[in-house]
């Protein structure tokens, strides 16, 4: 515990900034950035997995998005709370959807299997061995042999395509 | 600047979304480095949709169905990589060919390689060689019995090398660095030449200018770099020991020819065995190691077994019109 927490002191003088900059652009205040920054590292003192890391830094700047995520999340509920026009009125427009207006339902999950069907072959291969089968960009590359960025772009199609389809069916993401 | 909260009735573009949609996959990697997360968090800070955006990538990829398993399943995975075949109409067409050559010789057209055919851009079938050059300004040159496709459309250029043997000559570019992918691992150059043979479940690489780095999927952390005069190999257990490569005789397939200087006949038959349809076998243990000195068109492997006939000391004889065995 000692050993980690000197390690972690370290790494916190050194990466301390470089969180900072980035968390700070997101979430506006100063003062609320250093906060999570702190919470972030209270958050590693306590856990086991920094130390399992292999790339400290990256693993650092991973727990940084997911907290600026998750703040933001945050603030966006509560502004949805007080904005109480917003819950009855704004339906697919509204960009601020409850969690439990979440897709849901046979239908919504047919209506994908369908669209996924329609792509084209690569396409339709390439994002269905990374959402049913959960392989990285990188096997994907490999076993397909795609460059990475052309993974990427087929991935971002299936998903888009998705998209407008439940968009044109009348539902909301 | 502070990502403030975008009206009500605002609907995230789809070129937002379609840049959600990629940051979500990007971070979905387990590789994705600081770098990467400090340029996301850049992209949600400059533009207040953007969060937006990343959120329904989120919700639509979470509404699919259930998360994969620990699992794979790899007859599903294969299935699923076989079905990403870029002629699907080629494929239909010739269904009724290929139904009747597997009849035939089921095993030796898959052994063969016939499932790559329908993945591959450029083919050299047996006892062909065929030249190929890319829309980069590389040449590729293809011995017998060779399959391979060709991707340059992404950050990198790629040729994947299903089976036989090729020689790369690559145009330089250090914006984009090239990578042969053979079953065994990867090659990696920025502008050389170099030769690259798939034996088996090996891949052998010699390098005759340049630089060129091998990783092995066995061992991927690993990579090794050769110089000119090298030879490396990838295989199923990882990289194999550096050897010199002699290009002259290695790469003599590019003039149509063959050299062997005290090679064993085991190892000479293994040759003229790529280049035509028909199998030689040898008989006996004897005969496979005695040493054979000679240059061989490999347009006429009957003119080498003759020749070999001739001066090593084995006699033939034809089993069928396919099979001559040597003893």
């Amino acid at each position: 515990m000692l050993a980690l927490a000197s390690d972690l002191g370290h790494l916190f003088r050194t990466e301390h900034e470089r969180l900072m900059r980035g968390i700070r652009r997101l979430v506006g205040s100063p003062t609320t950035a250093e906060d999570l920054v702190q919470d972030l590292f209270v958050g590693l003192l306590r856990g086991n997995a920094f130390a399992d890391a292999e790339n400290k830094q990256a693993y650092l700047a991973r727990c940084a998005t997911n907290m600026a995520l998750d703040h933001l999340r945050r603030e966006r509920m509560r502004e949805r709370y007080i904005c109480g026009r917003c819950i009855s009125e704004c339906e697919v427009a509204c960009p601020v959807p409850l969690q439990d207006e979440v897709l849901q339902g046979v239908q919504e999950l047919a209506l994908l299997r369908r669209t996924i069907d329609e792509l084209p072959p690569k396409c339709r291969a390439v994002f269905r061995l990374s959402r049913e089968h959960g392989l990285t960009m990188k096997e994907i590359a490999a076993r397909l042999g795609l460059s990475e960025k052309t993974v990427e772009k087929h991935i971002a199609r299936a998903m888009v395509q998705c998209r407008e389809v439940l968009r044109a069916a009348g539902r909301a993401i | 600047m502070t990502a403030q909260r975008p009206k009500p009735g605002v609907i995230p573009r789809d070129a937002a979304f379609d840049a959600a949609s990629r940051w979500h996959a990007r971070l979905r990697e387990p590789d994705a480095d600081a770098q990467t997360h400090e340029a996301f968090q850049d992209w949600l800070a400059s533009d207040p949709a953007h969060f937006d955006a990343y959120e329904q990538a989120v919700r639509l990829w979470a509404a699919m169905g259930p998360a994969p398993g620990d699992r794979r399943d790899e007859a599903a995975i294969e299935a699923l990589v076989e079905s990403a075949a870029p002629r699907r109409r080629l494929v239909r067409g010739i269904v009724a060919g290929v139904l009747l050559c597997l009849s035939l010789a089921g095993a030796e057209w898959v052994r063969r390689g016939g499932l790559d055919d329908l993945r591959a851009d450029h083919i050299a079938s047996i006892g062909e060689r065929q030249a190929v050059e890319l829309a980069d300004g590389s040449m590729v040159e293809l011995n017998t019995d060779t399959a391979i496709a060709v991707d340059l459309d992404g950050r990198e250029r790629s040729v994947r090398l299903f089976r036989g043997e090729a020689f790369f000559q690559i145009a330089h570019d250090p914006q984009r660095p090239f990578v042969v992918r053979t079953g065994d691992g990867d090659v990696r150059v920025t502008g050389t030449r170099f030769n690259v043979r798939v034996r088996g479940d090996v891949t052998e690489v010699g390098l005759v200018q340049g630089s060129v780095s091998l990783t092995a999927f066995a061992h991927s952390d690993v990579s090794l770099r050769l110089t000119p005069g090298e030879e490396g190999a990838m295989t199923p257990d990882g990289l194999g020991p550096v050897r010199p490569f002699e290009a002259d005789i290695a790469t003599a397939w590019r003039g149509g020819k063959m050299v062997f200087f005290r090679a064993p006949l085991g190892k000479v038959i293994e040759e003229l065995n790529r280049y035509q349809r028909g199998r030689i076998m040898i008989l006996s243990a004897r005969a496979r190691a005695l040493p054979v000195t000679g240059v061989f068109d490999t347009r006429d492997p009957a003119a080498a077994i003759d020749m070999i006939e001739a001066t090593v000391g084995v006699s033939s004889f034809r089993l069928t019109n396919a099979l001559i065995v040597l003893r």
